[in-house]
């Protein structure tokens, strides 16, 4: 199901204190909205980025820029959040392409849209609610749409065939269509989603571009990954460029009048992806050129950062990430089987080391909750043995649970410059615990390398990042333990340890239940510190902050941290000259 | 030994003494300035590579400890001057970790250096068989030899490298049952090693080409001496000065190339130090902490400077007729 460590949005109704009082004591000055000259259109927003676009297919996008970016550019979606006036405010659920936030009925598990007058596909014909339907459908098609959440699949009202897979095959094979039909149905403008369960916050789901509407002529299947075909203010002019990027104009056939969102200031967007994270930041700092018209979406690698107060001063922004770092103890590895073992490795863990190889507290905290800082569901697990672990007590546990030291274990990780160091440091704790560490870093399908039935008899642990899809941390805990739905005879899903526990299942269960959304995901955060102390089924490491610099001549690159946590193009302007 | 001028031969002040190959190289050797200082520096540094391991095991250099409190700021960079130096740090310590900066050169130095000297052995052995069996046999083994020395020649061996280093290793690491790092130096000495004979090959060859008409071989295959005593026993000891010429040469390219495989992300990795890795992270810290870039980068410099200096003397000294462009 849904997917790690780039995923999307976060955060929300409340608690950004963290990142509110982290920022005061750093810089996060962008450009005071008070003090900022006003937006005015025209003029070209050039986009500079060091990861490459793997989809713009809404149904198969699921990292956070791409959804940021799409939902801004030309993805509308039923509801979307608004734009924020600063990095630290939290943006509001909004209609989009509904007229509101929609309609809930039967207790929960009945949705409805009604979509705005006005709206038009890029070639001047209206967007209907036929399109909203067959884009949702595409999710099924799974042998086809890889890469996106899978939300629909969870949520919509489709039964499923004896092997867990949905009775309904998509679009392209059409098998089971008429049960499709019946769970999402159309009357005129306005569309209906019966659910499965109930799922009172169904309303933030559709935020995600997997929601969109995709026009069915236009469909080619895979070959559609980066056609993109724009109800926004922007459209593609020419062709986008797999690794390079592409250029965007204004879309003739948006109009302001249904959107409430964005802005669309500048006449032009160029979108650029063929740099080095090291490049783009000494470009973005040095501030020459058409740089000074430049914003990012990456953030700034650790060797840039001591540069960045001084060097971009008033023109950077540190936020907290929606992201939560951790380590899984591997269930199957022989080692980690023991509860001992596991909380030894716990006990051992130097959260200091880790944090100053990213680059010192100013960009992260050690955190003991999985949950990020930013849900409401946060449950502030104290740490085991502070910032920097207690080696002597893991030591003495590991001799008294009978193991000959030192214990012998692999340890994996996605492996980079920072990460080398990250690592070393780790071990080094670890090794003082008693532990005989052995690092495997490495880059390439990361994240398909360690949920493969191979990685459960190679490693003894595990280095993973995760961030919410939207705030509720029902998007935390059930898609990284519950193994129901994530162990099959392929691998481990996003329960990457292997940990399957029939108790913990059943409280998983009951918290979905809960009708009272303060109550559940207070009940999340529980299951969350269970998690860390009562099975150590889990590590949590740190969270991190996103560093990000602009141009000079950038106006209103404010992060929008509940959505995305990147800089919200739906209200950046730049200026004249 | 004294030297011995013509006129003063002539003069009958000193009676003309014979003196055999190896004298007349060490006294030319000996009056070249330059190959004595870098020979020194290049002693100096297999040493230190030598008993890099000891010190660590004694506790004198340290390359694994991190001291996070040397270390701060945004970025994590070294406090102090010039990349953090003080009288414990020598060359300062790594931003990020605080680890000591030259603890990690000197284990980086026999990181490299073993791997060098090791492909370096693994060339010279092959070039030196390969070529004597060419150069003596002649006809169609020496066309064979040949043919497969222009096909490795013409390979592209960097792409080659990058290509196969993953794949290799992986393999190397479940077939030697050993972990990453041995898994990759085995890889960069067999890569670095096979593709560094065939040039070594074609020197011996055509150095046995005109020794096996010489009168000495002539003499003991009419004794009837066989074909491994011709190789190993004559034509051999004759060899010694391409060898040691072509060995001094071949280290400080395999260094370099060590270097530059660490810096492309191919071979030796993080956390084990090599000056490809060392390189490979600091190269990023040119502006935020050049002390951290600057170090490693003289020291990679110092080597490779030394063994081809040591390597030139060599050469002028065995054979000052050669063309030396």
């Amino acid at each position: 199901m849904k997917r790690r460590t780039f995923v999307a949005g976060v955060a929300g109704t409340a608690g950004l204190a963290l990142s509110a009082a982290a920022c005061s004591s750093s810089t996060t000055t962008s450009s005071s909205s008070s003090s900022a000259p006003a937006a005015v259109k025209g003029g070209t927003l050039n986009i500079l980025m060091s990861t490459q676009t793997e989809h713009w297919d809404p149904q198969r996008v699921y990292v956070g820029v791409n959804i940021e970016a799409g939902n801004r550019l030309f993805t509308r979606t039923l509801t979307t959040w608004t734009a924020t006036t600063s990095d630290t405010e939290v943006p509001k659920l909004v209609g989009d392409m509904a007229t509101d936030t929609g309609t809930v009925s039967n207790g929960g598990k009945t949705w409805a849209f009604t979509l705005k007058d006005g709206l038009k596909w890029q070639d001047g014909t209206p967007v209907t609610a036929d399109d909203v339907k067959y884009g949702i459908s595409r999710t099924f098609a799974v042998d086809v749409i890889t890469g996106g959440p899978n939300y629909a699949i969870a949520f919509l009202d489709v039964p499923s065939d004896a092997d867990g897979s949905s009775s309904y095959k998509g679009p392209y094979a059409k098998t089971g269509q008429a049960l499709y039909d019946k769970a999402v149905t159309v009357s005129g403008n306005t569309i209906t989603f019966n659910l499965k369960q109930v799922v009172n916050d169904f309303n933030n789901t559709v935020t995600m571009t997997a929601f969109a509407a995709f026009k069915a002529s236009k469909d080619l299947g895979d070959k559609s990954n980066f056609d993109i075909f724009s109800n926004g203010p922007y459209q593609l002019d020419g062709t986008w460029t797999a690794q390079k990027g592409g250029n965007f104009v204004r879309n003739p056939n948006w109009d302001q009048a249904t959107d409430t969102v964005r802005k669309a200031y500048p006449d032009k967007i160029t979108w650029d992806e063929s740099l080095t994270a090291e490049t783009m930041y000494e470009r973005l700092i040095a501030d020459q050129g058409s740089d000074q018209f430049a914003i990012t979406f990456d953030q700034a690698p650790v060797t840039a950062l001591s540069n960045v107060q001084g060097g971009a001063a008033g023109r950077n922004s540190i936020v907290a990430s929606p992201y939560t770092r951790y380590l899984t103890p591997n269930f199957k590895s022989k080692v980690m089987s023991n509860d001992k073992a596991r909380q030894a490795l716990a006990l051992a863990t130097d959260r200091s080391a880790y944090v100053t190889a990213v680059g010192g507290p100013t960009v992260a905290q050690p955190t003991n909750s999985v949950i990020n800082p930013a849900l409401p569901a946060f449950p502030n697990t104290p740490l085991p043995a502070g910032d920097k672990g207690d080696p002597v007590k893991a030591k003495q546990m590991l001799q008294d649970a009978g193991f000959t030291l030192p214990v012998k274990i692999t340890v994996a990780y996605r492996k980079s410059d920072t990460y080398d160091k990250v690592f070393a440091g780790l071990k080094a704790g670890w090794d003082a615990g008693g532990f005989d560490t052995q690092l495997d870093g490495f880059s390439a399908n990361y994240y398909a390398t360690i949920q493969s039935v191979a990685s459960a008899s190679k490693y003894d642990a595990m280095w993973a990042g995760w961030g919410a899809d939207y705030p509720s941390a029902s998007t935390d805990i059930p898609p990284l333990f519950d193994s129901r739905i994530n162990i099959t005879s392929g691998g481990a899903g996003q329960d990457y340890g292997w940990f399957d526990n029939a108790d913990f299942n059943k409280e998983i269960d009951a918290t979905v239940l809960i009708a009272d959304q303060a109550a559940r995901e207070k009940a999340w955060g529980t299951l969350d510190t269970e998690l860390a102390t009562k099975y150590y089924a889990v590590i949590p490491l740190i969270v991190d902050k996103f560093v990000f610099v602009h141009g000079s001549k950038v106006v209103g690159a404010f992060v929008n941290g509940a959505y995305t946590g990147y800089y919200d193009p739906a209200t950046i302007s730049v200026k004249a000259s | 030994m004294a030297e011995t001028t013509l006129e003063e031969a002539r003069d009958g002040a000193v009676a003309i003494v014979g003196r055999t190959p190896w004298q007349i190289t060490r006294s030319r050797l000996l009056r070249d300035k330059v190959t004595l200082i870098a020979m020194g520096v290049a002693i100096l540094f297999v040493i230190l590579a030598a008993i890099a391991p000891l010190l660590t095991t004694w506790k004198l250099i340290d390359p694994y400890t991190s001291h996070t409190d040397l270390v701060g700021g945004l970025g994590s960079l070294p406090t102090g001057n010039l990349g953090g130096i003080s009288s414990t740090h020598w060359l300062g310590v790594e931003p990020g970790t605080g680890r000591d900066l030259f603890s990690r050169i000197v284990s980086g130095l026999t990181v490299s250096l073993l791997v060098s000297v090791c492909a370096a052995l693994v060339s010279v052995t092959l070039g030196t068989i390969i070529g004597i069996i060419s150069g003596t046999a002649g006809g169609r083994v020496d066309w064979l030899f040949s043919r497969v020395i222009d096909f490795v020649l013409s390979f592209p061996q960097t792409l080659m490298l990058i290509a196969l280093s993953t794949i290799v290793i992986d393999a190397l690491e479940s077939a030697l049952n050993v972990a990453r790092t041995p898994a990759s130096m085995v890889f960069m000495i067999i890569v670095m090693g096979f593709f560094g004979w065939p040039s070594f090959a074609r020197i011996i060859r055509g150095q046995v080409l005109s020794l096996k008409e010489r009168e000495f071989v002539e003499a003991a295959r009419s004794l009837g001496a066989g074909r491994m005593r011709i190789y190993f026993k004559e034509l051999l000891p004759h060899l010694w000065a391409p060898i040691l010429v072509y060995s001094t040469l071949i280290m400080p390219q395999n260094i370099a190339t060590e270097a530059a495989l660490g810096f492309l992300g191919v071979g030796i990795q993080a956390p084990t130090p090599s000056f490809g890795s060392i390189l490979n992270d600091s190269v990023h810290y040119a502006i935020a902490d050049p002390a951290y870039f600057i170090f490693p980068g003289v020291t990679l410099f110092l080597v490779v400077l030394a063994f081809n200096l040591v390597g030139d003397g060599f050469r002028d000294a065995l054979d000052p007729k050669a063309d030396r462009q």
